[in-house]
């Protein structure tokens, strides 16, 4: 499961970074330099996250919870980070 | 004894209270300059130390790593690597938010490698414990390897552990001057810290399982998926219509002030030369300018508010979505709606974008956003030419305009932005991903500093570049005197006359006249300059003739046709302005390149759009 499709308010663990996707739309998520940033705020594998918060628009970006702090990135990054839900 | 001088360097996350630890520190004593080489403002101050020696102490700007991705970030990180020159020595303050220690705990780790002398100062301590978080801070400096102290920024006394430590330090530094060498492990790898910090974290940190209640509380209103938006149009309404009406009592004031001191030194002075460079040049100038100090600190105000409650980044988060339709992220609206109050500020908050292209455009417009310096010229030419009448039932025709104003300077810049995302300004994959810092009260004494600062410069520049102009206008405006038996106004044959005189035929399609072609020319250093210029030449001219000075609206009124008002409003929406802001788009771009681009397609639109605006108004005055 990727990140991008974690519903609101559940958990998950990170488990990797896939390559930089196009969606349909023709849009291109951004480099490796928005990996390592995600990764200095603490993005790193094994850590837990859960979606907060969604945009208005196209419910987009998204708001994640992680090690208690709130990061929001846009949904197209998000679907780079392959993640598992954790049941509670 | 000699005590070597020291350069205290804080850094810390964004977010960290690092500049509310540097505001108690030095308090009022700080110099704002710029890095030699870059334009970066430098935040510096001095303390002394208890050997009686100054330390300076120098804040950087946050960053969470040092893999530098921002202008910003570079800074800091060419700061924390320079080599300390052998008469100075260096102490890193890692300042550290005690509520959030996994991040900042994370560049911690990372100053490490750099093998300077650091002390932690854990931040925010009083918010920590009432969270309910415990932090053993014996522990932790053992984990860490560093001395670690806890501070609460926003209390004067907070800080006094913190000052202790670094002297201390510089007590130490004259029996040893080599750094104690960390045992800790030297961790590149952001996965490996992260491990380490979840290790230290387990051994010195208790945290209740109930992150952070408030601050999501808080979100599901005001990031909420449908009312989000709604709610922060509702505060920007709110903050602009502040901007009016809070600011009306204090503006009458200023005015009566200006006056009252206008017609003492009337009484004092003979009549005469001096008298009239006084009150017609000095005050007249001056006090036309000084006016608008209210409306330009309440929006100050605002936007200090937002940035330090937290809501600011909300506000990015919000528009990221209609700000990628143009082009742009999230981060842009930022220096955009700060541009609102200024734009030089603005294009300096630029360097938090990463990508280059987007910093480009952002800059590029952040010039057409309605600063506070285009709303003396809004306020006179309005309540000059819009009738003070109410339509639709409730709406002021006044504010009306202002508003129309505000919108069509958006609304363009919109245009601008995705004309130039689309063409020269192009590039691929944008991200935005920001941290949505907890919320917090913010600290009033940080606030009035940051607004104290700001009436400061302003005042500064009302005090010199203001009163120049308003004296160098009223010479040009006085000399030479007309020759005998001459039955124009005395101006029109002084060199302020000869010179509009001389450019009123390349702005008379667009419907402006010698005097306002007169402003124009100091009006490039500062847009507010055109009211006064326009103060000092009607002052000017009216002296000695018979009729009573009524107030500036009202002599522009009876001097110009309906469409030459309408045709300035319009010009400045888009009026190449000021000097300042193309220095400083020079320096934050490194070249004359952009800020000449900026100054031509500002100066097409302004030209282009007055023009429409004079010959459309003509045409239907005229029928």
């Amino acid at each position: 499961m990727r990140l991008s499709e974690l519903p609101k308010g559940k958990r998950a663990r990170i488990l990797s970074y896939s390559q930089p996707l196009t969606d349909i739309a023709g849009h291109t998520s951004s480099d490796d330099e928005c990996i390592h940033e995600m990764l200095d705020l603490g993005m790193v594998p094994g850590a837990r996250v859960e979606v907060r918060h969604f945009g208005m628009f196209g419910r987009d970006p998204i708001a994640v919870l992680v090690r208690g702090g709130l990061v929001a990135l846009r949904r197209i990054d998000a679907s780079r980070i392959e993640v598992e839900e954790i049941d509670e | 004894m000699t005590t070597q001088s020291l350069t205290v360097l804080l850094a810390g996350c964004p977010n960290s209270g690092k500049s509310s630890l540097f505001n108690t520190l030095t308090g009022s004593k700080q110099k704002i300059g710029n890095y030699p080489g870059v334009t970066i403002e430098r935040k510096s101050g001095t303390i002394t130390s208890s050997c009686g020696t100054d330390i300076e102490v120098i804040d950087l700007p946050g960053s969470y790593s040092l893999h530098p991705k921002s202008i910003d970030e570079e800074i800091a990180f060419k700061i924390l690597n320079e080599d300390p020159s052998s008469s100075k020595s260096q102490l890193i303050v890692a300042v550290a938010d005690a509520t959030n220690m996994e991040r900042t705990l994370s560049l911690v780790l990372e100053l490490q490698t750099l093998g300077k002398p650091i002390i932690m100062a854990l931040n925010m301590m009083d918010l920590a414990i009432s969270r309910g978080i415990k932090i053993d801070i014996a522990k932790l400096s053992r984990e860490l390897s560093v001395p670690v102290v806890s501070t609460v920024a926003i209390k004067k006394n907070g800080v006094s552990s913190l000052l202790t430590h670094i002297n201390n330090f510089i007590g130490e530094q004259t029996t040893r001057s080599q750094a104690k060498p960390s045992k800790t492990p030297l961790l590149k790898n952001a996965a490996d810290r992260f491990i380490e910090i979840d290790r230290i974290l387990s051994i010195c940190q208790s945290k209740p399982n109930m992150a952070d209640l408030w601050t999501h509380r808080i979100d599901r209103v005001l990031l909420h998926p449908v009312f989000g938006g709604p709610i922060l149009f509702l505060l920007l309404l709110v903050m602009f219509q502040a901007v009016f009406s809070w600011a009306e009592l204090p503006m009458v004031f200023i005015e009566d002030i200006v006056a009252a001191t206008g017609s003492m030194v009337s009484s004092l002075l003979p009549n005469g030369w001096v008298q009239s460079l006084i009150v017609d040049g000095i005050i007249a100038g001056v006090g036309s300018v000084l006016v608008f100090l209210p409306q330009i600190l309440i929006l100050f105000l605002f936007i200090l508010i937002l940035e330090s409650s937290g809501y600011m980044m909300r506000a990015a988060f919000i528009m990221d979505r209609i700000m990628a339709s143009i082009g742009l992220q999230g981060r842009s609206f930022v220096p955009l709606l700060s541009s609102f109050a200024c734009a030089i500020p603005g294009i300096m908050a630029t360097r938090t974008i990463k990508d280059p292209k987007e910093r480009l455009v952002t800059i590029l417009i952040a010039p057409l956003m309605t600063c506070s310096a285009r709303l003396p010229v809004y306020v006179l030419l309005i309540s000059a030419f819009i009738p003070d009448q109410t339509v639709m039932g409730f709406l002021n025709l006044q504010g009306l305009t202002m508003f129309g104003l505000f919108i069509f300077a958006i609304f363009s810049a919109i245009v601008v932005a995705f004309a130039m995302r689309k063409t020269v300004l192009h590039s691929q994959a944008s991200s935005f991903l920001v941290e949505l810092p907890s919320y917090k009260i913010p600290n009033f004494k940080n606030v009035f500093l940051g607004l104290y600062i700001k009436a400061k410069v302003f005042l500064k520049k009302a005090g010199t570049l203001i009163m120049a102009v308003s004296i160098i206008l009223w010479v040009l405006a006085s000399f030479p005197k007309p020759p005998e038996g001459a039955t124009d106004a005395p101006i029109t044959y002084s060199y302020a006359g000869k010179i509009g005189k001389s450019i009123e035929p390349l702005v008379a399609p667009i419907g402006f006249d010698w005097r306002i072609a007169t402003g124009l020319v100091p009006g490039f250093a500062a847009r507010e300059v055109m009211v006064g210029a326009l103060a000092t030449v009607f002052s000017v001219e009216a002296e000695g003739e018979d009729e009573e000075i009524e107030n500036l609206s009202g002599h522009l009124r009876s001097a110009w046709p309906l469409a030459t008002g309408l045709s300035l409003l319009v010009w400045y929406i888009f009026s190449p302005q000021c000097l300042a802001t193309f220095v400083v788009a020079r320096k934050e771009t490194n070249g004359w390149r952009w800020p000449i681009i900026m100054f031509t397609y500002m100066l097409t639109l302004a030209y282009l759009s007055s023009w429409l605006t004079y010959q459309i108004t003509s045409f239907f005055s005229e029928i």
